[in-house]
Parts: C-alpha cells; structure tokens; sequence
C-alpha cells in the first residue's frame, strides 16, 4: 500500500469535506456558535466573559455554562480572522481533518494492517456524523480531536510500551472542552484498565505518576464541576433531574387501586432505568445511523439520510462478526469501546442525540472499515473473476453515489428543513440586526421578540458591541426553572416576548419579531405600521419591524 | 448448536419465549379487532412518493447541483431509501423491546414486542451463528422476513412483522440454549429477570392497558 501517496489524499479530502463553504453551510450560526464567538472577542478585548468575569473557567452564557477551552482557543482564532461565522467554524474543522489522520494511526495500532487504517482514514474523512459536528457543532466537534488523540496515546501506551502520562494530557482537555466528556472519559478510561488489566498491572509506577500529573491538571476543573452552575445543568439535562408530572402519578395510582402495586411496578428508579436503556439502545438504532438521523434536533439532521451512509451497514455488520471471531484483544477493543460510547447520551433526556454520542462514529468506522477489508479480500480474487470484480466495481459505484447523495442533501435539501426556528439553526438574526442599523437611531426603545431564542447574542455578534461596554449592563432572565436564559437587553435593545394585544400600546417604539407574535390582522393603522420583513433565504417573512405611535 | 442438542429442548424454549411475548398476548387479545387484515399498502406510485422526488428535484433543479437533479433525486433512489427506512425501522431496539408497534391494538405501548430480557438471549444468538458454519439460513431468513412488512403503509406493523419476530424468537431461543450450557449462573439470573419482567407487564396489560385504550378511542 502506497501509504505516503493515498493518505495525503484522504486528509485532503477531509479538509475539502470540512472546509467548503464553511461560514454558509450550516446555513446561518446557532447561538452556541454565537456564544462561543462573542464570549472569545470579549476575553480578547477585555479578558473577561460578558459577564464581566475575569478569565473564568466556566462561561455562564444563556445559563448553560459552556465549558473554557474551545473558548479561549478561539481567542487568537478571532484575532486573526474577526469576529465573524468562519472564525468560529474554523478550529473544529480544523481539528475535524487532522482527526482523520490521528485515524489512520489508532486503526493501524487496533489491526496492524495499512489497508484497514487507509480504508478507516476515508471513512473518517467523508463521515456525515463527524462532518456535521466539526462544521457547525463548535465544541463538540472541537473536543472530538483530543478524544481520539487521548485515546490513541492510551492504546499506544498499553500496546507499545510508552509512558501512559501523554494520553492524560488530551483526554483531560476534552474534559475542559465538552460536557458530555466529562461522563465519557471517566467510564472510558475505568473500564479500558479493567479491559487491559494485565498488561498495564505491571506498571504500577507509571501507572501512579499519570494519575498524580492528571489529578493536578484536572484540579481547576473539580472547581467548577461541583458549583452551582453544573449542578444546573447536569439536573437540566440528565435524565435524573426529571420530576414525574402529578397528574401522571395519580392516574397511575388511580388505575392501580392499590399503594403496594403502584410502588412495585411504578417506582421513579424502575421507570427512569427504562429509559436509560431504552434511550442508550437508540443510539444502535439502524434508522438512527443509518436511514433517518437525529430526526428530534433539526441541528443533528441530515435530510434522507443517517448519520452513517447505508452502504457501510453491511460493512460494519462484517466488521463485528469478524471482529468478534478475532481472537485478537486490540481489535475486541473497538467492539469494547463502541459499547461505551452512548453512556453520556443514554443518561439524558433526550432519546436519542447524535451530538452527545459522537465518541461513537471512530469505533464504527473502524468497523466498517475492518468489514470493508473483509468484504475486499473475499472478492477480489478466486473463481468467477469477472463476476467478482463486477461487484466490487459496483460497491465503488454505490459508495459514489452514495457520496453525492450525501452531498446534495447537505447542501441543498437540509438547509431548506433546517434554517428556521430555536431548536434549528436560528437563521434571519444577521439579515435582521443589519436592517434595524438603519431604524436603530430613531428610536429610543427596540424590544425584539425571544420566540427564536437568544437574539441579544446576535445583536452583541453582529453589531460586534464592544464587550466593556456591555459587561456592566448584561443580565440574565430566566423565564422557568427548566429554561435556558436570554440577555435581558443593552442600549436601546430590549429583549423579551412581546404580547401584542398589551404591547401595541407602548408608543414611540420598535418592535421586532415574528408574525405570530405581531399578527397582521392585530396591526390597527392608527397605532402602528409594518416598517420593513425580514426575509429567510427562502424568501419567506422571518421577522417583520413594527413601529408604533 | 451441536448435532446433541435435543430438538424438543429447542422446541419447549422456542415456546416459552414465543408464549411470554408482549406480541403474542397482544395479538391474542385483540384479533377480532386486528382482523381481517385491512392495511393499506405503499407501492411504487404512492402520492407521496411522487411528490417527494418532485419537491426534492425541484431543489436541486434550483442550486448549483442542478445536473445532477434528475440523478439523485428519481423514483428509483426515493423508493430505496423509503423502503430501506421501513426495513431497517423493524431491527430498531424501541420497537422491538421497549415499545412495540405505534398502533396501540398491536403494542400495549408499555414493552416492546418482546420482553427486553430477550435481548441478550438474541445476542448471544447471533454470536453463536456467527460461529457456526450453516449460519447463512437464518440469517438469510432474518433478512428475508422482514420484506413484507415494507410494504404495509403503517410503520412498526405488528401482522406483517411476524414472520420476522418469529425469526427472531429461534435466534433468541439458540442464545438461551448457548447461554443455559455455557453460562448457567447467567442464565438464572436472566431468567428471573425475565420472570419479573413479565409479571410488569402482565401488570400493565391487565390494569392499564384496558384504560389507555378507551381513552384511545379505538372502538
């Protein structure tokens, strides 16, 4: 195999994959995105959050506090490139294609074999899992780097030799990077020493200096994991922060007709260990990898298609059987790994999110690139050559058009179903806040509707309003308990709900949202007028700018 | 399974299982009301379908792709991912062991097709016919049975589903027979599990099911 010649290829291929189009596909920035960008321009200006904390290791945000090092990363990311969608998108797909090579390299440890990790490397390369995340998933996408580094390190550590105290060094910066991490390396790196238990106990020296030398760079991070803020937002999140409803409980009861029953076949832990298995199941569902997605977050989909392009299912299906029938313990390890990759996601609410369980897509590609080599070696020579050839030829074509197919979806199909909305990629903020530059002088209030979630971020985004001078006047309002927060305004900018049968009344004012909040027929001439729409790129009304007298 | 195993072992597992299915009880209880069979079916000119590959060539005929409109987005390629998307729906882990078929006369909505505790008796079946060499009949017959119920309009459809399941509780009942002789510590406890299980949702189908489905307002 011409290793120097067809990897260089792959890694391109990957940049090509991570890098086109990069600030317009994933059409417009979601206000993680924004978060990230605005808190990294305001540490570079002022050294401080927008909170006005000097250098936190936690980033309060909308109230979800986002985790310190893609943030400060992006620092001398936005130094360089300003304070725009390209600088935010470009340390993940970065990370995201040198991740292709660190690829080749773990498959080549796992299976010793240059073909499979070539094979592991173009997988990895034109993965739509690991593509959307290291092109508009941010941090995620980001710590998917240190994750597999860290990972091939241990691996390299245990199987070569070497001193394991390299592998803490990334895998405890995934820790600073993503939430979901936090839950996954513990587990990971627990059971790994188990799994490998008797070639690593004889190193019990070494063994000790790596988790001395982690213990103390992990120190900051045990801070800020038991404040208030991760309580937060491991209750918001976590599946054992959910309260059953009353009205729930009493039906249940009700039918029961009996106490005794309802705590033997009801109980909060029975029901809550259900979904932990149901929703870590999900995530080995074949219409979640392979045929429909992360249909629930409009962020995690790709229209018509998985995470995992159809034609490597019956790849990755050789790859478990011949793994399995291995008695190799580096190649189990894959299986080993894949198993433990949907915990951290398995434990939230969510059924099913292809975000918190991205540590899957290496083992499965792997995988697939383990059944690939199986699938070529069984094929390509032996009786019937023509016959055999032909379908080897034919899988190239499926995987072709299997590629474009992808490629369409991503860049045409998926942003028409995607754009609009909180829970998708929130367009129509950039278009709207460079039109209200113009109306912006002559009024004193401008209250912009919430209904799309978080456009104070946007505002201080695209304006690029100077963090000194917002720091003091930032405040976070939180409308539930269960809610995320919104920035409750700057300057003239107010940023809450708007409730038009009681806000028409305010004169004098700019209002701004969507048509479901400032219907037509409730817009009386006498009190106010539409200035100016807001047009999606599909040309449908986004928000309308409503002035009232 | 070696040439030893006594075919009424198999037999008398094969009928445990099958007769501890969520599926079966569900299909016993309500066949007056499942039959006769009146799905409705999707074929290859369904309304939907059409219009699919018109709205998705439409897009593309819109974009920088649009060569390429009629190649990636034709009848062909939309009928294959829907009927890939109805194939593979049937091997989802929801439907098969937490909540069954969407229709609530074929699932109590409360456990799946089968008990959860079979999945590990499914799994240990398939690492067991991995290693065998006449492996390819069943599972050829796995990938064959679930054929029928592509074509059935409604998703996770328990009737045409079945020759599947009953795929499924053979290749469960060869994992419970490998688990007994090589695990039997395992077994017990799975076992039991599996016991307790059931009482749950002899619990539900008895207490609770009746209620769900008269707010469902299905008769």
């Amino acid at each position: 195999m011409k290793v120097k010649l067809f990897l260089p290829i792959i890694v391109l291929i990957g940049l090509l994959f991570r890098f086109i189009h990069l600030s317009n596909l994933p059409v417009c920035l979601n206000w993680d995105e924004v978060s990230f960008g605005y808190n990294a321009y305001s540490l570079l200006k002022t050294g401080r959050d927008e909170y006005g904390m000097f250098l936190p290791l936690q980033f309060k945000s909308v109230g979800d506090y986002k985790y310190p090092l893609f943030i400060y990363s992006l620092v001398p990311v936005v130094k360089i490139f300003g304070l725009n969608e390209f600088s935010v998108r470009f340390l993940p797909a970065l990370a995201g294609t040198i991740s292709v090579f660190v690829m080749y390299l773990i498959a080549k440890l796992l299976t010793n074999s240059k073909r499979i990790a070539l094979i592991a490397a173009f997988f990895f390369a034109i993965c739509p899992w690991n593509i959307q995340f290291t092109r508009g998933g941010a941090d995620v996408g980001y710590a998917t780097i240190f994750v597999i580094s860290g990972i091939y390190l241990l691996l390299l550590a245990i199987k070569k030799q070497k001193h394991p105290v390299w592998a803490s060094i990334p895998l405890a910066a995934a820790l600073y990077t993503y939430y979901g991490e936090r839950i996954f390396i513990p587990i990971f790196v627990l059971t790994s020493m188990l799994y490998f238990w008797k070639d690593i106990a004889k190193r019990k020296k070494s063994l000790i200096t790596t988790f001395v030398f982690a213990f103390v760079i992990l120190i900051p991070m045990a801070i800020t994991t038991f404040s208030v803020g991760n309580k937060e937002k491991f209750l918001k999140t976590t599946i054992f922060g959910q309260i059953r409803p009353k009205e729930y409980e009493e039906k249940l009861l009700k039918e029961d007709n009996s106490r005794a029953a309802f705590k033997l076949f009801h109980t909060d832990v029975l029901e809550k260990s259900y979904g932990v298995i149901d929703h870590y199941l999900n995530h080995f569902s074949p219409s979640f990898l392979f045929t429909e997605g992360s249909t629930l977050d409009k962020r995690q989909l790709i229209y018509g298609m998985g995470l995992f392009y159809l034609f490597e299912l019956p790849l990755i299906l050789l790859g478990v059987f011949h793994t399995l029938r291995e008695k190799n313990k580096y190649t189990k390890f894959i299986i080993f790994w894949l198993l433990v990759a949907p915990i951290p996601s398995a434990i939230t609410r969510d059924p099913v999110h292809a975000r918190r369980a991205i540590n899957m897509v290496a083992p499965l590609t792997l995988l697939a690139a383990i059944g690939a080599n199986t699938f070529l070696k069984k094929f390509s020579s032996g009786k019937f050559p023509f016959l055999r050839k032909s379908l080897v030829a034919a899988s190239f074509f499926t995987i072709a058009v299997s590629i474009l197919y992808y490629i369409v979806s991503y860049g045409v199909w998926t942003p028409r179903r995607t754009y609009k909305g909180a829970g998708a990629w929130q367009c129509g903020y950039k278009e709207l806040v460079f039109v209200v530059q113009k109306y912006k002088p002559k009024y004193e209030r401008i209250i912009v509707d919430t209904t799309y979630q978080g456009p104070y971020l946007y505002f201080l985004f695209y304006e690029q309003y100077p963090p000194d001078k917002y720091q003091p006047q930032s405040q976070l309002v939180l409308e539930s308990e269960n809610s995320l927060g919104e920035g409750a305004g700057y300057d003239k900018y107010i940023f809450r709900p708007i409730f038009w049968p009681d806000d028409r009344s305010v004169k004098n004012t700019l209002f701004i949202g969507p048509e479901e909040r400032i219907p037509d027929r409730d817009i009386d001439n006498k009190q106010s007028r539409i200035v100016e729409r807001v047009l999606f790129f599909t040309q449908e009304e986004a928000f309308r700018i409503v002035e009232t007298y | 399974m070696k040439h030893t195993d006594k075919p009424y072992k198999l037999f008398f597992i094969f009928i445990c299982l099958a007769s501890l299915s969520p599926w079966v009880w569900l299909l016993v209880r309500n066949f007056t009301h499942i039959f006769p069979y009146k799905e409705p079916f999707v074929l290859e000119n369904h309304q939907a379908i059409i219009h699919e590959v018109n709205t998705l060539r439409g897009e593309i005929l819109a974009s920088a792709f649009k060569p390429l409109a009629k190649f990636i987005a034709n009848k062909p390629v939309i009928i294959t991912r829907e009927f890939s998307i109805r194939y593979l729906s049937l091997f989802d882990p929801h439907f098969l062991f937490i909540e069954g078929s969407r229709n609530l006369l074929k699932s109590s909505r409360q456990s799946g097709t089968f008990l959860l505790s079979y999945l590990p008796f499914i799994l240990s079946g398939i690492y067991k016919l991995s290693q065998l060499k006449r492996r390819k009949t069943i599972f050829a017959l796995a990938a064959i049975t679930p054929i029928p119920a592509i074509f059935v309009q409604e998703r996770h459809e328990l009737i045409s589903a079945i020759p599947l399941l009953i795929t499924l509780t053979f290749i469960a009942t060869l994992g419970a027979l490998t688990l007994l002789k090589q695990k039997p510590k395992l077994m017990i406890l799975l076992i039991l599990l599996m016991i307790l299980e059931f009482i749950r949702f002899h619990h539900d189908f008895i207490t609770h099911y009746p209620f769900r489905l008269i707010e469902s307002k299905l008769f």
